[in-house]
């Protein structure tokens, strides 16, 4: 039971980190139905910034995370200001291949900055710090996590319901023409979705790190995993984003922990194979994922 | 108030949708401008409000005048702020939104809160059926009351001038009629309105002046009261007298020199 009750919450804090990355990707398409392939190396760039604040320039962890908080936001504001603001009523196939574009020279400039070398990741918390709890060890950094996205998702859900900007974004994200016809500044509401997004992602970016202890420049490849949270969860949908994380970590944990007990022949890297499982399985019951949108109609 | 001179338009730079269009919308006046498909009512519309780059189109000839300063240059949101709303073709609302979310999304611009509140209170006077309807989804609403709240946005924003892209499209008669006496009442509170309509009738009924566009340019100016009684009107959008379209697109044709002598200046 405490084993099963260990891989729950491993598994649990595994999901909020997949559900940070993939709310990035779910605000961004919501305002503007692009996946910005971008988003890992936004990640990429965010916490290879916090560790060297941390590791070469000796920062305090909470002066450097806010620090690559602030790089990602930036390079996000500049690629929305630069590109993204001549591309709004072209096909979003358009910016989606530029956002590509994007990846790639994020990449590089990671590549050409820091090397290729595996470098230590930054972390305010010792390994092994947290407490006990029924033979449960809750780890500092994972308690963290979890903390800091329930926080972040109910600040975010104040955000779209209760205020100007939120309401602007919703409805844009639902009919852009009519939005500017409101005199809603279209522009400004890219922009917005496109920081907040880089900020959100490179959290989640940052809480990977401190649990994986070491960050290469293959490391953005983890929004690939967030990518079946959100097409479960629906890929417009923020609540969407976060259940279709948990889920996705809770899979892949506890198939990671229990596949040692199973036939040989099913082999040990089941776990990495199950959360697409099951992306699978619920797309072929709901195609539009577990809370995206079919288009109300009236009836 | 409003003044459009020789307003030529085009789509992608290549595609002509208004070949120098002039038109003059006085202050707490409706107008109405009729015209078939195609012919550039639409078109004329984003111009003034700013909506054609998102459909890649853009003024080449003409200028824009609103209590005479340029504003076709300007954005959306400035063009709002300015005084001026367009409520789009098709009522285009917010369905995941409620009620209310819409009707504060057509407040986006105005920042006193006192004044959202004002303009919230003379649209559920309006249209009481909306009041009832407050925290349900707009999505749910019948069409009718989808138009209604279309125009309700469009009012939050107080505007002086707004602009109504087919109001009555794909509505029952008794509802195209409560449309129009909708139109009157927000007039009677001194907004000028541009009436794009299909049904001549109901905006000619509405209506003090009339527009008639064809490709991309006007051919027919006057009171709505005489266009009601012209000849070529009546055959041709009241569809008064069948299969004599040609013939009615030929003597408009005719009357466009004419057309210009006869522009009404207020």
């Amino acid at each position: 039971m405490a084993y099963f009750l260990q891989l729950v919450f491993a598994g649990a804090a595994q999901g909020c980190i997949y559900a940070l990355i993939g709310l990035g990707f779910s605000i961004i398409f919501k305002a503007s139905q692009v996946i910005n392939f971008a988003q890992g190396e936004l990640l990429l760039v965010g916490t290879y910034v916090v560790a060297s604040a941390v590791l070469n320039w000796h920062l305090p962890f909470l002066l450097a995370l806010p620090l690559g908080l602030l790089v990602t936001i930036v390079i996000g504001l500049l690629f929305e200001r630069l590109v993204l603001r001549r591309m709004i009523g072209r096909p979003p196939f358009t910016i989606l291949m530029i956002t590509i574009g994007l990846d790639i020279i994020l990449r590089t400039l990671v590549i050409v900055g820091w090397g290729s070398r595996t470098i230590p990741a930054a972390t305010p918390f010792a390994v092994t710090s947290g407490f006990n709890v029924a033979g449960v060890h809750l780890g500092s950094s994972d308690l963290w996590t979890i903390g800091v996205t329930i926080v972040l998702c109910a600040a975010l859900y104040y955000f779209f319901r209760h205020t100007r900007y939120g309401l602007a974004m919703r409805a844009t994200a639902l009919d852009q023409e009519a939005a500017l016809a409101m005199g809603i500044d279209v522009r400004n509401v890219y922009a917005l979705a496109w920081g907040l997004a880089a900020a959100i992602t490179t959290l989640g970016g940052v809480l990977l790190a401190i649990d994986s202890l070491a960050i290469d420049p293959n490391f953005g490849n983890a929004a690939l995993v967030a990518f079946p949270a959100i097409i479960l969860g629906g890929l417009d949908s923020v609540s969407g984003a976060v259940i279709g994380g948990v889920i996705i970590g809770l899979t892949s944990v506890l198939t990671a922990g229990y596949e040692s007990r199973l036939p040989a022949v099913v082999g040990t890297g089941l776990h990495e194979v199950t959360p697409y499982l099951i992306m699978i399985l619920i797309l072929m019951i709901r195609p539009y994922g577990l809370f995206g949108s079919r288009k109300v109609e009236r009836i | 108030m409003l003044e459009l001179q020789d307003v030529a338009v085009t789509y992608q730079n290549v595609i002509p949708a208004l070949r120098g269009a002039s038109l003059e919308i006085p202050e707490k006046v409706v107008v109405a401008l009729l015209g078939t498909n195609g012919a550039g009512k639409t078109t004329l519309l984003r111009a003034i409000s700013g909506l054609l780059p998102l459909h890649r189109g853009a003024l080449v000839g003409g200028r824009i005048l609103w209590a005479g300063e340029r504003i076709d240059r300007l954005s959306p949101t400035r063009i709002v702020q300015l005084g001026i709303t367009q409520v789009l073709e098709g009522r285009r609302i917010f369905d995941d939104l409620t009620v209310d979310e819409n009707l504060h999304a057509g407040a986006i611009t105005v920042r006193n809160p006192a004044a959202i509140r004002r303009a919230y209170d003379r649209v559920m006077s309006l249209f009481p059926v909306l009041a009832e309807r407050r925290s349900s989804r707009a999505g749910y609403l019948s069409g009718g009351e989808q138009q209604m709240l279309a125009i309700g946005r469009a009012l939050m924003a107080s505007p002086r001038l707004l602009l109504l892209d087919e109001p009555s499209l794909g509505l029952a008669p008794f509802m195209v009629q409560r449309i129009r006496n909708i139109i009157a009442e927000i007039n009677a509170e001194g907004t000028a309105v541009l009436l794009v309509e299909q049904n001549a009738q109901m905006a000619l009924s509405v209506a003090h002046y009339g527009y008639v566009l064809e490709t991309g340019r006007v051919v027919l100016a006057a009171p709505a009261a005489r266009l009601l009684q012209e000849e070529n009107i009546r055959q041709f959008y009241l569809g008064l007298r069948e299969g004599e379209r040609q013939l009615a697109l030929g003597r408009l044709r005719q009357r466009r020199e004419r057309a210009a002598e006869r522009r009404w200046l207020s």
